[in-house]
């Protein structure tokens, strides 16, 4: 059994190798105008009994020294992969100096025809070559031999070189870009003891070194028909800070090499030599990220997930709780800035707790934020906190995503034994929360008007001052009455007229007639000692008429006067009291005679 | 008359009795929502506040609580409008002064605040901690007390050159407490800001501004394009009336 799944995997290996290549190189790409080079074609992948024999190249400005092929297969077996190999090998002389070329070339393959890619070769002068220690066919010494050693072969720019590669030329602000510094060399030169010999700054940007594989395998790589073994030396991930043109140091490494043309057999001394090589220096154009950020973003760019997670649903009051929020994905993830989840202020919330883990295995960097907030609930309830938001731009798609997560509410139950806040202000309420309750309601009326709105106000104001008015007014009246007699008379005059008329107009039906007339007499003699403001006693007919006429009275009504007092007191004195009716005309023509008596006194004092 | 003065009578005492039952309910679910609060039951407690309310009864008491209600809701803007609203009745109460502190620091209001005239700083000051009731009594009374000495002067003619500073100092002291009374009643009854009860966008003649929840603006007027107001920092603009909760 353990036989047959040796061979099913021995038989999966070979099917997995059998991808074909040609491939054509050249033993050196610069040869003296006296050198031959050898040109392989290199079958890969292949059965040697499907391959049809190729025919040599063509070549400019080189000849074909044998039309013979030299024919080799190899086989190897690394980290479990079987290759096999077949080669064909020509020897060519150069005709002049200069540029020489061997042309493409093809190679069939089964049923299948495979192209070689053309070869340059330059020609040099064979003096410009490092000259070469022929190998004594006598063993390692020979005492014809110069005694000097030569000078070991050179190693050009062509034997060892590094190149940088980058993910992108342009980036965002904080997109990642990827820079892999590979180095080249040939198979002969062995490098060893590289290490950096300058100085790297990357300035403008935030970088993170990604690791490499510590058992990393030489790749091979042919260039211009010259075999090339290629490791990465440093892979960096680099994320602009700024906007703009950036540019990255070249990255120097110095590194001991041998020749690959020299002689294998040459001295051991003479074999290394130090080299120095540097990458060319990168640059990247940095763009700033697009206007129109959504609320909540803090600059995250890539591409990330986002997870939410209450510890526990129920738990009573003064209890912790955590809100754990993870952001995973490929970005900068050590400048994520923590979300800002939107907390019911009952919680009483901490400062989040930060763990980051990175992974720098691979080309991009990638990762996992977590924010942990511990929050102590100060009171019971249902609450729902809103779902967590994460906005970051994701410069793939050019655009920003809003990641939310829901949370599950949270049931508080119990209740604050005391005062919930540890710390109290001197004042007695909590340091960082509200003071929850007043109990002492003086209670108002809703939307009570204000004072310039309400009546009684305006009342308050005037009443006083009318009252004060009205007391003025009273206060004068009753001086004046107390000192100026005639206007105290006058005001008099006509209240006691009508007093006096009242009185005789009760004595007119009570068979009385001298009462009655004495009544009317003192009406009209009261009320004109009062408008006059004379003594009404005592005064004779003439002395009347006089006074009435000083006043301005009309004679008419003087003699009216006159003739109605004698008449009231021929009346009064009568032997026969007089008829009702005659009692009654009096009375009334008393009222007509005060009120003539008035009218023309009041036109006079007018 | 007696039946007139009887029929007032009867009125006035039909009329303290209803007001008496009216405050006993507004003083009992009053009770209730506080307990309410206590219990944890924030929502219920808020609707509880706002019954009372509907009694016709408020107090700087029952906003302040209404509005550490919400505050526990989460609802901000909701508990900045009834915490200014608990200014208005309680003045520079430290209790509440010290919840708005705590309100304010939590909503982060992005703009800065304009410098207040001094004459505002002056009056607020003097008179920002007490009520018009106070300013009305002591001017009435000084009123009152004015003109009875204008009474006396009237109907004694007292002559004395203290009688005189008397009745001068009271009446104009007490005409100016009735006139401050007058504008704190006033300033009480009118409506002068909002709070932002949703985060918005305001439209400005420039552009647009985000204003978060809770932030408090002054009201200017009505607008085709919606509420025009004020933020703190002087920027006038546009916002949707329906999420403007005026104090």
């Amino acid at each position: 059994m353990r036989s047959m799944l040796i061979l099913a995997g021995l038989a999966f290996i070979t099917q997995i190798s059998i991808a074909q290549t040609v491939t054509g190189v050249v033993s050196s790409s610069t040869i003296g105008d006296q050198e031959t080079v050898s040109y392989t074609l290199e079958v890969s992948g292949a059965d040697a009994s499907d391959i049809v024999s190729p025919s040599p190249p063509d070549a400019e400005g080189l000849v074909l020294v044998s039309t013979s092929v030299s024919r080799g297969t190899n086989i190897s077996i690394t980290n479990g992969n079987v290759s096999r190999s077949v080669s064909y090998t020509w020897h060519y002389r150069p005709e002049r100096e200069g540029t020489a070329r061997i042309l493409e070339t093809s190679v069939v393959v089964g049923n299948q025809s495979f192209r070689a890619s053309a070869v340059t070769v330059e020609v040099v002068p064979q003096a410009q070559r490092p000259q070469r220690r022929r190998r004594s066919p006598f063993g390692g010494f020979n005492l014809f031999d110069d005694p000097t050693p030569a000078a070991p072969a050179a190693v050009t720019e062509q034997d060892i070189f590094i190149r940088a590669h980058q993910s992108s030329r342009e980036a965002y602000l904080n997109e990642q870009v990827t820079l892999d510094y590979q180095l080249y060399f040939r198979p002969g030169t062995l490098p060893r003891n590289s290490r950096q010999s300058d100085s790297w700054d990357a300035e403008g940007f935030w970088r993170e070194e990604l690791n490499l594989s510590e058992n990393q395998t030489p790749e091979i790589i042919v260039e211009n028909g010259i075999r090339y073994q290629m490791v990465s030396i440093r892979r960096v991930a680099v994320f602009p800070t700024r906007p703009g043109e950036l540019s990255i140091d070249p990255l120097k490494i110095a590194s001991e090499v041998k020749s690959p043309d020299a002689d294998p057999f040459s001295s051991f001394f003479h074999a290394y030599s130090t080299v120095e090589r540097a990458s060319p220096a990168l640059n990247i154009t940095s763009k700033a990220l697009p206007p129109g950020a959504p609320d909540g973003f803090s600059g995250a760019v890539g591409n990330y997930q986002l997870r939410a997670d209450l510890s526990q649903n129920e738990l009573e009051v003064g209890e912790a709780l955590q809100l754990t929020v993870t952001v995973e994905g490929l970005g900068n993830i050590a400048l994520i800035e923590p979300p800002e989840p939107d907390i019911p202020g009952i919680f009483e919330i901490y400062d989040p707790e930060v763990n980051t883990s990175k992974s720098e295995n691979g080309n991009l960097i990638q990762g996992r934020k977590t924010f942990t907030w511990l929050m102590i609930p100060r009171s019971n309830g249902t609450f729902q906190i809103p779902p967590i938001r994460f906005v970051f731009f994701d410069p793939s798609r050019e655009e920003y995503i809003i990641r939310t997560a829901d949370l599950d509410p949270v049931s508080i139950t119990g209740t604050s034994s005391g005062p919930v806040a540890v710390t109290s202000t001197a004042s007695g309420f909590p340091v960082d929360d509200i003071a929850l309750l007043k109990r002492d309601p003086r209670w108002s009326v809703v939307n009570r008007p204000p004072l310039h709105h309400r009546p009684w106000f305006y009342l308050l104001l005037f009443v006083p001052v009318l009252g004060l008015t009205a007391m003025g007014i009273l206060r004068r009246r009753a001086t004046r009455l107390a000192t100026d007699t005639a206007w105290a008379r006058n005001r008099r005059a006509h209240p006691l007229a009508r007093k006096h008329l009242k009185n005789a107009k009760k004595l007119l039906g009570g068979g009385n007639p001298d009462e009655f007339y004495a009544a009317l007499e003192l009406a009209v003699l009261g009320f004109l000692g009062n408008r006059l403001n004379i003594s009404e006693r005592g005064l004779t007919r003439p002395q009347l008429a006089y006074l009435l006429a000083e006043a301005g009275v009309p004679a008419t009504i003087q003699r009216e006067l006159i003739q109605f007092l004698d008449a009231c007191d021929a009346a009064r004195f009568a032997p026969t009291p007089p008829e009702y009716s005659r009692m009654d005309e009096h009375l009334m023509q008393t009222s007509h005679i005060l009120s003539s008596i008035a009218s023309e006194l009041e036109a006079v004092e007018q | 008359m007696k039946r007139g003065l009887s029929i007032f009578l009867t009125f006035v005492m039909c009329y303290g009795l209803v007001q008496a039952q009216q405050l006993e309910d507004a003083l009992r679910l009053f009770d209730e929502a506080n307990r309410l609060v206590e219990s944890g039951a924030y929502a219920d407690a808020v609707d509880q506040y706002h019954t009372v309310l509907e009694t016709g009864y408020e107090s700087g008491a029952l906003y302040h609580n209404l509005a550490g209600a919400y505050y526990r809701l989460d609802e901000l803007g909701e508990a900045v409008r009834n915490y200014e609203r608990a200014r208005r009745l309680l003045g520079d109460d430290p209790q509440l002064l010290h919840n708005i502190q705590i309100i304010e620091s939590r909503i982060q209001s992005p703009f800065s605040e304009l410098p207040a005239p001094f004459w505002r700083t002056w009056w607020n000051q003097l008179f920002g901690q007490y009520s018009a009731l106070l300013f009305l009594s002591a001017g009435t009374g000084l009123y009152l007390i004015a003109c009875l000495l204008y009474a006396q002067l009237l109907w004694s003619k007292t002559r004395s050159s203290w009688h005189r500073r008397a009745r001068t100092g009271t009446l104009a002291l007490g005409l100016i407490l009735l006139l401050i009374a007058v504008v704190i009643s006033g300033e009480s009854a009118s409506i002068r800001g909002a709070a932002i009860l949703e985060p918005t966008t305001m439209t400005t003649e420039t552009g647009s501004v985000e204003v978060p929840e809770g932030v408090k603006v002054t009201l200017i007027g009505e607008a085709v394009a919606g509420t025009e107001v004020r933020l703190p920092n002087g920027v006038q603009g546009y916002i949707d009336a329906s999420i403007l909760g005026d104090f």
